[in-house]
């Protein structure tokens, strides 16, 4: 059995449940075992204001925690993953930063090694699980269903720390995953497009503005649902969705959306948190 | 349609055309720039390797001195290029005074391992072809990029006016007077006139009359094909300087620096055949033999794989002086004939680049014509004569775009506004409209195709009189031919067809000008290098080519060469 | 090896058109060739009234940046076998301003924002002596060297996606410029600069989104999200920044998390069968957190 240690972040054990628990579940049905390690804090993202140096700290921090736990990070947020990847990549690149976060982290009593290494969740599924292996175990098909794919900006970019990982303009794994399930990932205008949420606490005006572009470039494909893998990009798409406008469109995390196919019951899923209801979308693969 | 007015108005914006409006501006003139670009589009963008100058105590000006004369085969006029060299220095310091962050002494190596502390006072310099001494200041290799959105955040610094993306078509001329210039705002397609009491052209060269070009699009000769309609003669337009490495095929730049690094270049049998030619200086000979040597090369079949190239060869300089010293390289090569210089040599050839000719001025950048100056590239002065040094053409624009920019604002402190023609703004639309309305069978980018074609093969690095004239007949043919040009017409907003139309008609002016003086000189001189006469004439020899427009004749004439300190002799690397 | 390739191009002529709309071309496409080349192709061959800007072909005068295929770079060095997806190769003007004709854009904006930030040595007069002013270490020079690059291509403002949304923002290039300036130790007007750009922009810098585009799209690879943290750390230490960030900051600095895990969430967790976790995790961080100042 596969072990890797989840880095939960702070959004999805606080308000995103139904991502975390539809992860475990369809990390169960394939056989990896996700750990949490004692020790984990935040990645150090909502620091990037006020000290990116301690920003880069905490993250160093945490990946000193999953080295001496001898674990692979897996992380469900997308900007968890890219923060902790930059910050990885900087130790490992930047002989004149590695020095000044060592020395950071020595004062604390801690050291790393600059060993650990850090995936998305979607991403271990594309790399360690396989495309085909997921398509193999779904149960109930998403045949004919019209799905959009949002990756979420911190998945791909900075590319220079993702070795390489995907096409930042025209990545396509979320999408492969998605038609996996049997559904047909559909292209939209600006499919790369920001959410926004970065800006809720600065601009609300001109964050909403940003989360509304991509929901009626979404709308104007036809889709009926709309996948993500990245709690921000959830608050923004499913929790604010009522507040912009009547779109109906049910944003599903990809764990919640591989669960429904592997034939897991919704209930186990955690679609009550889910603010715009996927009753529908569920009911047409007989959910 | 609307009429401006300024004391000075400056037609380009590149380092001449800044700097002089700079300091036309801090000796209180109004001052305005008309420039068919944004500033910082500009092509002295492009310069690469430096800028020359005697700050080091073990340097001396008389060295300096002597290698520009030597370079430019001694047809440089030797008391200017001692205002040059003199001034050379406290420009350096004043362009590192405007914010320009030379390469510094130490600096490569400490990023190289990484270390930081300790203090870097000193410009570092780099050899560079043709001179005896290491002079070349330079910013990593984009110098000319760094200086000028140096001079650009200068001039916004400065406050200075800039009519942007405005096409010049024509210098206002009364009465022996030029009283200003009429242009097109791409944007909105309307013509203005621009009223001035000074009008100073800094349009550089005419890159694009050849075919095989470092030049950007844009450098077609605009300034001195003007200048050249309204009598103003061109001085020396005969010599073309072909930087040696140009990339194959498209013929952007390979900079001076990799060489002045250590590259190597290499034939097809792997011999560093500069041995043969100039074994003294190598590589770093000056431009015009390296050029030759390489062109030679490729015309005996000595060229990479049977193809017209030689390589540029860069590999034993290692990834990590590569990576720090000549980055732009690198990804030049990766992004233009995806050539990796880490691991395998550019290939290069011969290409048009520089010159030497132009309106011709005085030390402080005054033409001829009343109320006329020129600086830089599109002037005369002349200080590079037959053949440029490497470094000396940023330097060139500096030390007299200031100068030019401080005799322009002496001029016009207590000069009346001169008169302009009547209806000089409605017979230049109905010029434009014309143009605009024609649908002839001709194209454009044909006949320019042709011109830049012919005027490679044959007025190119070799010369021989019979194509030559092949090439002038074509010229003249060619500009017969574009009186039945087709245009599509429709909107005058950002009608580049149009502009384009309008730029091949400085071309061919200006092609026609450089054939006709070419044939003239029968002898061989820096970059002029006739196969019918390989050797320099003195005796006959030893002046300046002027070209005169009268109705539809040139008119030749000659006038002699200052030699105040270095009596000619042979040019020898 | 010559193969033809479908450049789809959006066009727009003032004059006549209400809405930009797309014309195909088939170009002659050879190993080597740029978009640009193909580009110069069709004007010289096919269509004379396709404008757009292009002058040194060589990426460093930064006149020909264009969309391809959504995505905004110079033109110039973009080789075609690189950039074609689904056999066709779809070319737009740069998004964010408003276009004059086809591909070329109305820059004002983006000038205007760069002088915003006093791109200039602010050094006093300068002067001829027979000294450089500028007596740095390789640090220093390093920060310049990082930024000086930028050839205003303006590449990063289009591909921006908080201008899309409020083109108030004072945008990525004007950032990267205030930083070499920032970082310049002849400059004498230091944080006077940040000060006006404060003041002329409101909230002008707090409203990068962090989506990490201008990295991407800068044709120079320049830190573009990295100049744009640090003036956001310079206003932090001075408390200028929004409160809401401030906010996070705090909640961080108190809880070592920014979502408190409040009884809601344990009870939510603990329904679900999640694992618990520890709510206060501040202790972990205040030996980093606590320290003062801001390291570079």
């Amino acid at each position: 059995m596969k072990r890797y240690a989840l880095f939960t972040g702070c959004t999805v054990p606080a308000q995103m449940q139904n991502y975390e628990v539809s992860a475990l579940k369809v990390a169960g049905k394939l056989g990896i075992e996700l750990v949490y390690p004692e020790g984990f804090t935040c990645c150090g993202f909502p620091y990037e204001a006020k000290d990116t140096f301690k920003q880069k700290t905490i993250s160093i921090r945490n990946l000193a925690v999953a080295e001496e736990a001898g674990l692979e990070v897996v992380t469900l947020c997308s900007t968890c993953g890219s923060t902790l990847s930059k910050a990885n990549h900087l130790f490992r690149t930047d002989r004149k930063y590695r020095g000044k976060l060592g020395d950071a982290l020595g004062e604390i009593g801690m050291e790393y090694r600059g060993t650990t290494r850090i995936r998305h969740f979607t991403r271990m599924l594309y790399e360690d699980v396989g495309v085909e292996r997921i398509r193999s175990l779904v149960v109930r098909p998403f045949k004919g269903v019209k799905l959009a794919a949002d990756y979420g900006c911190h998945y791909v970019k900075p590319a220079a720390v993702f070795d390489g990982f995907d096409d930042y303009r025209r990545p396509h794994t979320l999408d492969d995953l998605i038609e996996a399930t049997g559904a047909s990932s559909v292209d939209f205008k600006d499919k790369m497009a920001c959410c926004g949420a970065a800006l809720l606490a600065v601009d609300e005006k001109t964050s909403v503005n940003m989360t509304k572009y991509k929901l009626d470039n979404i709308r104007a494909s036809g889709a009926e649902g709309m996948v993500t893998q990245c709690p921000f990009c959830g608050i923004m798409y499913d929790v604010y969705q009522n507040t912009i406008g009547e779109y109906n469109l049910p944003v599903l995390y990809l764990p919640q959306l591989l669960g429904v196919a592997f034939g897991i019951d919704p209930k186990e899923l955690g679609f009550k948190i889910n603010q715009v209801k996927a009753t529908n979308l569920l009911k047409k693969v007989g959910a | 349609m609307t009429v401006f007015t300024h004391d000075v108005v400056i037609v380009g914006a590149g380092l001449a055309g800044m700097r002089a409006a700079i300091e036309a501006s801090r000796q209180g003139a109004d001052v305005a720039i008309v420039s068919k670009l944004h500033p910082v589009r500009s092509h002295s963008v492009a310069a690469q390797g430096g800028i020359n100058a005697v700050i080091n105590p073990e340097d001396t000006i008389k060295d300096h001195e002597f290698d520009t004369v030597k370079g430019s085969d001694y047809l440089g006029d030797q008391d200017r290029i001692e205002v040059l060299i003199a001034e050379a220095p406290m420009n350096i310091y004043e362009l590192e005074h405007m914010g320009a962050a030379f390469s510094m002494v130490g600096e490569g190596e400490a990023l190289a391992q990484r270390h930081f502390e300790g203090r870097l006072g000193t410009i570092d310099q780099r050899p560079f072809g043709g001179q005896n001494f290491p002079r070349t200041c330079f910013i990593q290799d984009r110098t000319g990029q760094a200086l000028l959105h140096t001079m650009y955040e200068n001039l916004l610094r400065q406050g200075v006016m800039v009519y942007e993306e405005y096409y010049t078509t024509r210098l206002v001329v009364k009465d022996g007077v030029v009283g200003g210039v009429v242009a097109l705002d791409q944007r909105t397609g309307e013509l203005h006139l621009f009223r001035a009491k000074a009008v100073l052209l800094a349009t550089g060269g005419y890159g694009r009359v050849f075919s095989v070009t470092s030049n950007a699009m844009d450098v077609t000769g605009d300034g001195m094909a003007m200048a050249f309609r309204e009598g103003v003669p061109l001085e020396d337009m005969e010599f073309v300087q072909f930087h040696p490495t140009g990339l194959y095929p498209t013929g952007i730049l390979v900079t001076e620096g990799a060489r002045g690094e250590g590259a190597y270049i290499v034939n097809g049998k792997g011999e560093r055949f500069m041995s043969r030619y100039a074994a003294g200086k190598m590589e770093l000979a000056p431009r015009d033999v390296v050029a030759r040597a390489i062109q030679t090369e490729i015309e005996e079949g000595r060229g990479v794989k049977g193809r017209p190239y030689v390589d540029l060869d860069l590999r034993h300089l290692g990834c990590a002086k590569i990576q720090e010293r000549l980055p732009q390289i690198r990804e030049l090569g990766i992004n233009f004939a995806a050539v990796d210089c880490l691991t395998q040599p550019l290939p290069i050839r011969p290409t048009a680049h520089y010159s030497m000719g132009g309106v011709p001025t005085d030390v402080n950048g005054a033409s001829t014509l009343k109320g006329l100056f020129a600086a830089g590239e599109c002037s005369c002065i002349s200080v590079h004569g037959a053949n440029r040094l490497g470094g000396n053409s940023l330097l060139e624009t500096v030390v007299f775009g200031r100068r030019a920019g401080m005799a322009a604002a002496a001029f016009v402190k207590g000069t009346a506004l001169p008169e302009v023609p009547a209806g000089v703004l409605e017979t230049e639309k109905k010029r434009i409209g014309a143009l605009l309305d024609a649908r002839g069978p001709e194209s454009v980018p044909r006949i320019r195709e042709e011109l830049q074609t012919v005027m490679f093969d044959k007025v190119g690095i070799y010369r021989t009189e019979g194509p030559m004239k092949e090439a002038l007949a074509k010229a003249r043919e060619l500009k017969k031919r574009y009186k039945d040009i087709h245009l599509s017409g429709g909107s005058l907003v950002f009608n580049t067809e149009l502009i384009e139309a309008l730029e091949l008609q400085s071309l061919l002016e200006v092609a026609e000008v450089i054939a006709l003086c070419a044939i003239n000189r029968t002898e061989s001189r820096g970059s002029h290098f006739r196969r019918d006469f390989p050797k320099r004439d003195d005796q006959n020899w030893l002046k300046h080519t002027l070209a005169r427009r009268k109705g539809d004749d040139i008119v030749l004439d000659y006038k002699p060469v200052a030699i105040t300190k270095y009596p000619p002799q042979e040019r020898k690397y | 090896m010559a193969s033809e390739v479908t450049f789809r191009v959006q066009r727009f002529d003032p004059k006549t058109d209400r809405e930009p709309r797309f014309k195909e071309y088939r170009v002659r496409n050879e190993p080597g060739m740029t978009v640009l080349d193909g580009l110069l192709q069709i004007k010289a061959e096919t269509d004379p009234t396709l404008s757009f800007r292009r002058s040194c072909r060589s990426g460093i005068c930064g006149s020909c940046a264009v969309r391809i295929n959504g995505s905004s770079r110079p033109c110039c060095n973009a080789q075609i076998n690189d950039n074609i997806v689904g056999g066709r190769l779809l070319v737009e003007p740069l998004a964010n301003f408003d276009i004059i004709k086809d591909l070329v854009v109305n820059l004002d904006a983006f000038w205007g924002k760069i002088r915003q930030v006093h791109p200039w040595n602010e050094s006093g007069e300068f002067r001829h002596t027979g000294k450089a002013l500028m007596e740095v270490t390789a640090d220093d020079l390093s920060e310049i060297r990082k930024t000086e690059g930028c050839i205003f291509c303006a590449s990063c403002h289009s591909d921006c996606e908080a201008l899309r949304s409020n083109r108030d923002f004072v945008g990525p290039a004007a950032i990267v410029r205030a930083y070499r300036f920032m970082h310049d130790p002849r400059d004498r007007l230091g944080n006077k600069r940040l000060d006006e750009l404060k003041a002329r922009t409101g909230i002008g810098v707090w409203l990068c989104a962090i989506c990490g585009n201008c990295g991407e799209s800068c044709p120079k690879l320049i830190p573009t999200n990295e100049c744009i943290a640090s003036f956001k750390n310079s206003w932090f230490s001075e408390n200028k920044a929004p409160d809401g960030l401030k906010t996070t900051a705090e909640n961080l600095e108190k809880m070592g998390r920014v979502y408190e895990l409040d009884e809601f969430a344990l009870r939510m967790r603990e329904k679900l069968g999640l694992p618990p976790l520890t709510p206060n995790n501040a202790p972990k961080l205040e030996p980093i957190l606590k320290k003062k100042g801001v390291a570079k």
